[in-house]
């Protein structure tokens, strides 16, 4: 290759220490040039009467005033390379709408030098490219949307049939903090997803090739260089041939992770909250608790007591006094489980919640309340209810709560039976639980401002229930709303939707 | 009459069974119930024994039960026991005649010896109660003119001024005096005061 010649570069930018790098990284890579620096387009109005072929404009887009380039290529057929940096897109953006070439060069990307190099290279060897040529310049059609592609904000892969990346934009290759040419010819899988999820994304791409479905959106976790890990959304579809044949796939990326931390952390608020709320239940409820535990502990005594004095009896009646000593251990320990189990901090556990299981278990704490001595709780829910798909214990929490309620209302209420009745019914794809008392129902003022927080109709009421209820709730894509048009009494009523399958959220 | 018997009654069964067992080791006549409506009605008025009763239940509570037995003039003694005493409560039962109010987990012996104190108690009011009913049998054995003297001779009276107040004889009144002494069963005056004061 002719290397002999020394060409001219003329360098237009208002930045002093970036002439000084583009010099360095010319030097670097051993080019011959005669550098000229000019800090306006405006210098070369005129047009340049010396140019010569191999000659090459370099125009630093940022601070580009509209018209500017326009005049300069009605006097002037220099072929220009683009150079941004930073926050030149509306610079960019004039320059090629003024009618510049999309040759653009990013000087925050990585291998800057090898691409300069490219272009002068280009501009210079006439049987490349021609860039010299002004008559015969032929733009480089792919480099316009190559550029515009790798100046998106969401990262972009082009796969083939067999799952391998044929091409990826500098968004996609940023993202990750690796070059784009690492990832080209890898397999998808293989390059971007972390290692415990590749075998997922291997088998959901397989299963795309087999029934070729509707293209739905799927989450990856991905690990950068860097070691960060970053959840990202592909939206993809399938790319064909005029037949309709399929050729591979296209995706485009969006980074989720900091809308995914975000929800993440509203969740973890809710889940701080949700713990709150069931220590605040159980405050209210710590009597009835420890009358509860009590009983097991009293049956023990007492009957470890009958056996002291019952030594010369038969060993099948001190057996049998012994087997109601284990059972009654037992019982003390399975409830004090029950209640760490309900205060439980920590994190989510998602997983399907058999409504029955949960109702039965609540109301078998709740009985156990004082509050609850005069009581009636009744339920009604069948043991064939589909399962929803949630936590477990933020559901029982939620039903705790409305039955706590109806027991503060019916404790005011004197010379009647009270009766609360917990019901459950499957409405289409949701599961609706309800919360009926007979006390005297609430009124106008209680049942407009029931959900706001801090709101409460009870003396040492923190009025958080509610409010915390309705955040499960609806953190489980429900809905809580007191019933109206009862006709008397208190009524809440809470739907969620039942869970689709077995694998239950995790969808593909 | 049957045997006196220790009533128990827990709402939980397990409490219940080993309450059972423990009174057993001492009393081995033991019935027990799982509410105050099970007891109230398998208990027949007038079976000696005591009652040993949970405070807190669903339903009809210990207190309440209390409540009903006073009202049905029933004096089976009845002894309290609670998982969470307070002083409240157990100051209303035993202004209404508890025996002991025993807070849970209790020492066996406090329990036996409650269980024996209201036993006592419930012979001593039998006993009392059957004096009772005999000196009713006995007053209402005697005629109209009988009773005008023993009341005059409570209200100490001697023969002769119950005699001019009744315008009576005094043989007569002597006659009347003697026969209401030999019906009540009184040997000298002062039992005859003694037995009317048991009325």
């Amino acid at each position: 290759m002719e290397r002999t010649a020394t060409h001219r570069l003329i360098v237009v930018t208002a930045v002093m220490t970036f002439l000084s790098e583009v010099e360095e990284l010319l030097r670097r890579d051993g080019l011959k040039f005669e550098l000229t620096r000019l800090s306006s387009l405006d210098e070369l109005d005129d047009g340049d009467p010396s140019a010569e072929a191999g000659d090459i404009l370099f125009l630093h887009c940022d601070g580009l005033r509209p018209g500017q380039f326009e005049r300069f290529r009605r006097n002037s057929s220099l072929p220009v390379v683009l150079l941004v940096d930073g926050d030149c897109a509306d610079g960019l953006q004039l320059a090629i709408d003024e009618g510049a070439d999309p040759w653009v060069l990013d000087l925050d990307g990585p291998r800057v030098g090898h691409l300069l190099k490219g272009f002068i290279q280009c501009g210079t060897d006439s049987r490349r490219r021609g860039f010299g040529d002004r008559d015969g310049m032929i733009p480089f059609e792919n480099n316009y949307h190559r550029t515009l592609l790798d100046w998106l904000p969401h990262g972009i892969w082009e796969l083939d049939r067999d799952g391998r990346i044929v091409f990826v934009n500098r968004a996609y290759a940023n993202m990750l903090g690796i070059e784009p040419d690492e990832l080209v010819g890898r397999y998808v899988w293989e390059a971007t997803a972390v290692a415990e999820e590749a075998q997922r994304l291997r088998e959901a791409y397989e299963n795309v090739l087999l029934d070729e479905p509707e293209p739905t959106p799927y989450v990856a976790r991905t690990r950068a260089a860097d070691g960060r890990l970053i959840d990202v959304k592909i939206d993809w579809s399938y790319k064909r041939d005029r037949a309709g044949r399929l050729q591979g796939f296209v995706a485009v990326h969006t980074n989720i992770t900091e809308q995914r931390r975000a929800e993440r952390q509203a969740r973890e608020r809710l889940d701080q909250l949700a713990h709150m709320g069931r220590l605040n239940i159980l405050g209210e409820m710590a009597s009835g608790m420890a009358h509860e535990v009590s009983q097991p502990i009293t049956a023990i005594a007492n009957l470890a007591r009958a056996c002291r004095h019952s030594l010369d009896k038969s060993p099948e009646e001190l057996g049998s006094m012994l087997a109601q000593v284990v059972d009654q251990a037992e019982r003390a320990s399975r409830i004090i489980r029950q209640l760490r189990h309900f205060v439980r901090r920590g994190e989510r556990r998602r997983g399907p919640v058999d409504l029955h299981e949960a109702v039965v278990e609540v109301i078998e704490l709740m009985r156990a309340d004082h509050r609850a001595e005069c009581v009636a709780i009744e339920f009604d829910v069948p043991r064939d209810l589909p399962p929803i798909w949630g936590d477990f214990i933020q559901i029982q929490q939620v039903i705790c709560n409305l039955v706590c309620n109806a027991l503060d209302v019916l404790e005011q209420v004197d010379g009647r039976a009270g009766r609360i009745d917990v019901s459950a019914k499957r409405i289409g794809d949701s599961v609706a639980v309800a919360v009926v008392d007979n006390g005297p129902g609430l009124s106008d003022v209680a049942a407009q401002r029931l959900f706001e927080p801090f709101f409460t109709t009870k003396r040492e009421g923190l009025g958080l229930g509610l409010s915390i209820s309705r955040s499960i709730v609806e953190d489980h894509e429900g809905q809580l709303d007191l019933l109206t048009g009862m006709d008397a009494g208190g009524a809440f009523q809470f739907t969620l939707p039942v869970a689709e399958n077995a694998e239950g959220s995790a969808s593909s | 009459m049957s045997e006196p018997t220790v009533f128990l009654v827990d709402d939980d069964p397990a409490v219940l069974r080993s309450l059972s067992a423990l009174v057993k080791v001492v009393f081995p006549r033991v019935e027990a119930f799982r509410s105050a409506h099970e007891f109230l009605q398998a208990y027949e008025p007038g079976q000696p024994g005591c009652l040993v009763l949970d405070v807190a239940m669903p339903g009809m509570n210990g207190l309440e039960l209390q409540r009903r037995l006073i009202d049905n003039r029933c004096d089976l003694p009845i002894i309290f026991v609670t998982g969470h005493a307070n002083v409240q409560m157990a100051v209303g039962a035993m202004q209404n005649g508890a025996v002991n109010f025993l807070e849970k987990p209790f020492r066996e012996h406090d329990l036996w010896e409650s269980v024996r104190k209201a036993m006592e108690m419930d012979e001593r009011n039998r006993r009392r109660l059957d004096r009772r009913h005999l000196v009713e049998e006995r007053l209402a054995s005697l005629s109209d003119g009988e009773r005008h003297v023993l009341d005059m001779i409570l209200d100490g009276k001697p023969n002769k001024e119950i005699a001019t107040e009744l315008e009576l004889s005094i043989r007569t009144v002597e006659d009347r005096r003697s026969r209401l002494m030999r019906k009540m069963g009184a040997g000298s005056l002062a039992e005859l005061i003694q037995l009317a004061m048991t009325h």
